[in-house]
This record gives C-alpha cells, sequence and structure tokens, in this order.
C-alpha cells in the first residue's frame, strides 16, 4: 500500500493520492476505497512522515525477507534434537533483534520445549505421587483405640500377676548358688 | 545342658499365644502360619510380634569356677538392696560385667534376673524406659532362643513396661504375650513333672 516513491509524497494532492489508491486497490481486485476508509488512511500519519514510513518499510521488507528464508529453510532429513532446534531459533532470534514479535512465535522448537517441559512436569508430578504413596505404605502400627490400651494393661497386669509369689531376683540367686554348692560338694563326695 | 522345648509344649504354647494376641486385639494373629511365630502380615504392618523360641536349662556339672561365678551375682544383688538409685544401677550393671565361666548353664538364668532388676532401675530415672529397652532389647530379641526359665518371664515384662513408657504398644504387647506364654510353658512343664 505504501510502495509509491516517498520523494514524491510530498507533492501528492489528496485526488491524485486516492487516485493511485484506487488504481492499486483495483489491480489488487479489491473496491475502491470508500471516504471514511480513505479518511482513515489518509489521516495515519505514516503516509506523510517519510522517515517513519522508512523504518515500517525496512523493517516490513526484513520481515518478509526472514519468513520467506525460514520457509525455504529445509531442515535435515533426521530432523533436530531439541538442543539442536533450541540453537538454531537462537540464531534465527539473534539475526532480527528488530523483530523480537516474529521470532517469539512458538516454533516448532518452541512447542516441543514447551511440550517436554509439559511432560517433565507430569513425571515429576507422578514421581511425587508415588513417593508419598511409598511413605504412606511404610508399615506403621495405628494408634490404639482406648479399648486396645485396655487390653494392653490388662496383658501387663496379667503377666505380672503369673509372677505373683515367685522368689526376687536376690533370693533367686542365693538360692541358686547355696543348690549349685550343695551339688558341688556331694560330687566331690562321690569321688 | 540346654534342652529344646518338647513339640507338645509348643503346640500348646501355641494355642495360648493365639488366644492372649487375639485378646489383645492388636494383632490378628493367622492360625494358618503355624510354627509357632505371629502373623508375618501382622508384624509387617507394624504389630506385635510374640515369636518365642524358648530351651530348657539343665543343671550344669558344678565347678570350682561356677561356685564363684554364682556367689559373686548374689553379693551383687545383696550389695544393690544397700544401695538405692544411681549406686544401685551401678552395682548391678557391675554384675552384668562380671565374666561367665565355660559351661556354666545357670548363668543365663543369673543374667537375665540381674538385666531385669537393672531395666526396673533404669526406669526410675527420667529417659530410663530407653535405657531400659536398649539393655534388655537384644538379649530378649525374638531370633534368640531364651531360657524356660522365671527370669525370661520377668525380664520380658519389664521390656514390655519399658516399650509401653516410649511408647512402642507392639513391643509391648508382643513382651507381655512372650512373658504369659513363658509362664504358661514352666506351667505345663511343672504340671507334666507332677504327673506319674
Amino acid at each position: 500500500m505504501t510502495n509509491h516513491d516517498p520523494d514524491l509524497q510530498a507533492d501528492l494532492q489528496p485526488d491524485l493520492q486516492r487516485a493511485r489508491i484506487d488504481a492499486e486497490l483495483a489491480a489488487l481486485g479489491e473496491d475502491p476505497a470508500d471516504d471514511e476508509e480513505f479518511t482513515f488512511v489518509a489521516s495515519d500519519p505514516s503516509m506523510h512522515d517519510d522517515v517513519h514510513e522508512a523504518d515500517v518499510r525496512t523493517a516490513d521488507v526484513r520481515t518478509v525477507a526472514t519468513l520467506v528464508g525460514l520457509s525455504r529453510w529445509d531442515p535435515p532429513a533426521d530432523g533436530l534434537s531439541a538442543l539442536e532446534r533450541h540453537r538454531v531459533w537462537r540464531r534465527v532470534e539473534a539475526r532480527i533483534p528488530a523483530l523480537p514479535t516474529i521470532v517469539a512465535e512458538p516454533g516448532p522448537a518452541a512447542a516441543n520445549d514447551a511440550a517436554s517441559s509439559g511432560w517433565r512436569g507430569v513425571v515429576a508430578s507422578l514421581a511425587l505421587v508415588a513417593s508419598v504413596t511409598l511413605v504412606l505404605h511404610v508399615p506403621v502400627a495405628p494408634p490404639l483405640s482406648p479399648e486396645d490400651r485396655d487390653d494392653l494393661r490388662s496383658a501387663g497386669e496379667l503377666a505380672r500377676a503369673q509372677l505373683q509369689g515367685a522368689a526376687a531376683p536376690s533370693d533367686r540367686a542365693r538360692e541358686l548358688a547355696q543348690r549349685y554348692e550343695a551339688r558341688l560338694r556331694a560330687a566331690r563326695g562321690a569321688e | 545342658m540346654i534342652r529344646p522345648m518338647s513339640r507338645l509344649m509348643s503346640r500348646v504354647a501355641k494355642g495360648r499365644r493365639t488366644l492372649v494376641v487375639w485378646a489383645l486385639g492388636l494383632a490378628a494373629c493367622d492360625p494358618s502360619t503355624g510354627g509357632g511365630n505371629a502373623s508375618p502380615r501382622a508384624v509387617e504392618r507394624g504389630g506385635p510380634d510374640d515369636t518365642l523360641r524358648t530351651h530348657i536349662i539343665e543343671p550344669s556339672t558344678p565347678t570350682d569356677e561356677g561356685l564363684v561365678y554364682l556367689r559373686a551375682i548374689a553379693d551383687v544383688h545383696e550389695r544393690a538392696d544397700a544401695l538405692a538409685g544411681e549406686a544401685r544401677v551401678d552395682a548391678l550393671r557391675a554384675g552384668l560385667g562380671v565374666p561367665v565361666p565355660a559351661g556354666l548353664a545357670e548363668a543365663e538364668i543369673l543374667r537375665l534376673d540381674l538385666a531385669a532388676r537393672l531395666g526396673e532401675e533404669l526406669m526410675q530415672a527420667p529417659r530410663g524406659a530407653a535405657a531400659a529397652r536398649e539393655l534388655l532389647g537384644p538379649m530378649l530379641a525374638v531370633e534368640r532362643s531364651l531360657p524356660l526359665d522365671r527370669a525370661t518371664a520377668r525380664a520380658l515384662i519389664v521390656l514390655g513396661d519399658a516399650a509401653v513408657r516410649t511408647g512402642d504398644d507392639a513391643l509391648a504387647a508382643g513382651s507381655y504375650a512372650r512373658s504369659i506364654e513363658v509362664m504358661s510353658l514352666l506351667s505345663q512343664e511343672l504340671r507334666q513333672e507332677l504327673e506319674p
């Protein structure tokens, strides 16, 4: 739309400008611009600012050139690894720093990275769930209910009751020593 | 001389043990497992292990060394009776350090009695229950064969008490059950001896 000679831009009159626009649209098979559209185009400062228009045109040309270059790029038959794709896109990004929005478009590498990152997240989540499950399966005795605690206390009392009346350890030791001595004497007497 | 427990005794013991553990309501003792062991599933779940292996202590051939040892242990108890607190603990600990003469089977009973008494004394002190468990736990481990004697039953009760205080209900239940079983086996053994 702005591919006319910038040197002549200042000299163009509104009628001539409109006629040229209509001619361009007709060449593209489009209907002529109505008044509202023409007013909008005429009010666009980029149509009248030579410096800005030059920047815009340069950016447009570089954008188109980059896209054409990318479209003609033949990937290797074996494909690229995730790391190689990442490097390619980093190189492209470095070459056209003025067009970050184009480079930022999610290409195959970015998509793959995002996908693998997503999978990594899923795997990490599963691992976390598995580890929690394993931890929960470690044999741990459940806490005793009040009834169980009463039973445990009763078992202790029953065990102690069975020992009631048994000789104390000190008496037992003395008794064992005396019996042992008697046996020793008996054995010596028999010799 | 050490004599393994008779098969009949084992069978009687198994029935009693099953009853005890069932009464405790802490472990489902699976009768199909046999062998006198607690249900493996119950143990896997952290339930009580009431496995009990026993042997009978037969009087050993008396020797001078044996008599010296027995007298020394009797003296340790007598000394401990006259002491209190830390001093009593030290005296009993020293008794466990007395070297055992070779072939003196009775020493196993005396050492268990000493350990049980020491465990009781340890539990009088703050955090003594853990010390009592450390002392008695290895001596009364389910993997070991224990003397069929009152000393074993006493030591198992002290271990059970220590386990209760340290929050190990499974060990407590298992220890009490094993103690009751030891006394039941002794009772059966006595009845057999009295039978014509």
